[in-house]
């Protein structure tokens, strides 16, 4: 087992504790929130932890008294069927799925988890963008795609969640195909689903109508499905939001996404739209932006991908992305930290994109190969 | 995230602010030179909106969340016709010999 690692502060705590599992690395990390006016780990922290080591035999969790330090120890990535997580309210699934997704990948077994909580907040992804861009994005690098499976059981809406969600992930039989990822293409079509829960049904449609506002500008083949629910599945708070995704000539997939707002809300939170109206402009904008950045993926993809680039084998890995996000900067700290990876970033200044090239770290499956 | 002039991507990536980042005690301790870097921030501020601390690249406590935070105000923008304008091409409906252009 390499030497363990010690990191500071609750910054990409799941990039941490997801490299920490791969790579069977140690990690210690300290200084949680210590100048916090709460210090320490938080609910859905904790919950994360949990949920490790329910996809994972014999990993060891230590925590101090305030929460503010961290062991952990990994074990072997085992997967499973039939995991049931419960994800609370304080973060939604999507908190979740992200490194959820790509631990599946590496498991001993095929993993099938059902997972319980909020399905769409503003601060995460929402499930949708997993099902319709990030599940897709796994194509790229060899993922056998049809066996990739995120089920939508019942929506839960912020505060009180109450969605279900099934995730079915293979496992890399070896290890991944690396990508040289450049050609963005052409937007051709734009499909979105624009759901409600516990409210009038038409509110989708007043989501749907401002957002092909926008886009029919561009685009006649744009559709968006409207997706309602009510009384069993609707879960526990009313909701409404909406989520684009633009498809390229060249198979990339862009996504942008608008949540309302809970009733209820902490005064110090940041105010987002919440007539539909306003969703449906706001989230078609959003798209508007990432399209203008020309990646072959948007922002919030970024991370990911340069992970699953790192985790390619001894090979070269090339992709093409808009403006670096901070999050993404930090993955790839992190990155080069765990895996010696490290990339090299090259504007293209004609198209305003960046370019990314990196050898892979030669990452293998190995859990499957114990069985 | 800009970058300061002269840098390179390279540099605002993996430079040396990395070894503060998972240094043991020097990000932790109040930057008292006069260095001028405004990458280091205090510590003890009134807290500073959530984007703004998203946007520290050096917070050792940065919110773990992929999603950059934008505002209607942000996006207003898009009501100007010439910004439309600017990304037709980069759909279908556009002109496409520019756009086989960019991936010459």
């Amino acid at each position: 087992m390499p030497a363990g690692l010690q990191l500071q502060g609750a910054q990409l705590f799941r990039h941490r504790l997801l490299l920490s599992t791969l790579t069977g690395t140690p990690l210690r990390i300290i200084d949680i929130r210590s100048d916090d006016a709460a210090p320490g780990l938080r609910d859905y922290e904790a919950s994360l932890l949990r949920l490790l080591e329910k996809v994972s035999n014999g990993c060891v969790v230590e925590i101090n008294e305030t929460g503010t330090k961290l062991r952990y120890k990994p074990g072997l990535l085992a997967g499973g069927r039939g995991l049931v997580h419960n994800c609370g309210t304080s973060r939604s699934i999507g908190y979740f799925l992200e490194p959820l997704i790509v631990l599946g990948l590496f498991g001993k077994a095929p993993l099938s988890i059902t997972l319980k909580g909020i399905t769409n907040d503003s601060k995460d992804p929402c499930v949708d963008t997993f099902r319709v861009t990030t599940l897709p994005m796994l194509k790229q690098f060899g993922v056998p795609i049809e066996d990739v499976q995120l089920k939508i059981k019942t929506r839960g809406a912020p505060p009180e969640g109450g969605g279900e969600v099934l995730l079915q992930v293979p496992i890399i039989q070896k290890d991944l195909t690396p990508v040289s990822w450049v050609d963005e293409g052409m937007v051709k079509r734009i499909r979105g689903v624009a759901y409600s829960t516990r409210v009038s049904p038409q509110m989708s449609n007043r989501m749907v109508d401002s957002a092909r506002g926008v886009l029919n500008h561009f685009l006649p083949d744009v559709y968006i499905f409207t997706d309602h629910y009510s009384g069993q599945g609707s879960g526990n708070s009313p909701g409404y939001g909406i989520t684009l995704v633009a498809e390229t000539t060249t198979g990339c997939l862009l996504s942008a996404e608008a949540v309302t707002n809970p009733v209820n809300q902490d005064g110090d939170e940041k105010q987002s739209p919440s007539l539909p109206e306003d969703l449906g402009t706001h989230a078609s904008r959003l798209l508007l932006e990432e399209i203008k950045q020309g990646g072959v993926v948007d922002s919030n993809h970024q991370g990911m991908l340069f992970l699953l680039c790192a985790l390619c084998p001894e090979d070269v890995c090339k992709v093409r992305v808009g403006k670096l996000t901070p999050h993404a900067i930090r993955i790839l700290r992190l990155i080069k930290e765990f895996l010696n990876v490290q990339f090299s970033i090259k504007p293209d200044p004609e198209t305003g994109t960046i370019i990314l090239v990196c050898v892979g770290s030669g990452y293998r499956n190995v859990t499957r190969k114990i069985s | 995230t800009k970058l300061k002039r002269g840098m390179t991507l390279m540099e605002l990536v993996y430079g040396d602010t990395q070894a503060q980042l998972n240094g043991s005690d020097a990000a932790n301790a109040v930057d008292d030179s006069d260095s001028d870097d405004e990458l280091f921030k205090l510590k003890n501020q009134p807290p500073k909106e959530v984007k703004e601390k998203n946007n520290n690249l050096e917070d050792m406590n940065a919110d773990d969340s992929v999603k950059l935070e934008m505002t209607s105000e942000d996006l207003e923008i898009w009501n100007s016709m010439e910004i439309l304008e600017s990304i037709r091409n980069r759909f279908v409906t556009g002109d496409w010999s520019s756009s086989a252009r960019r991936n010459q």
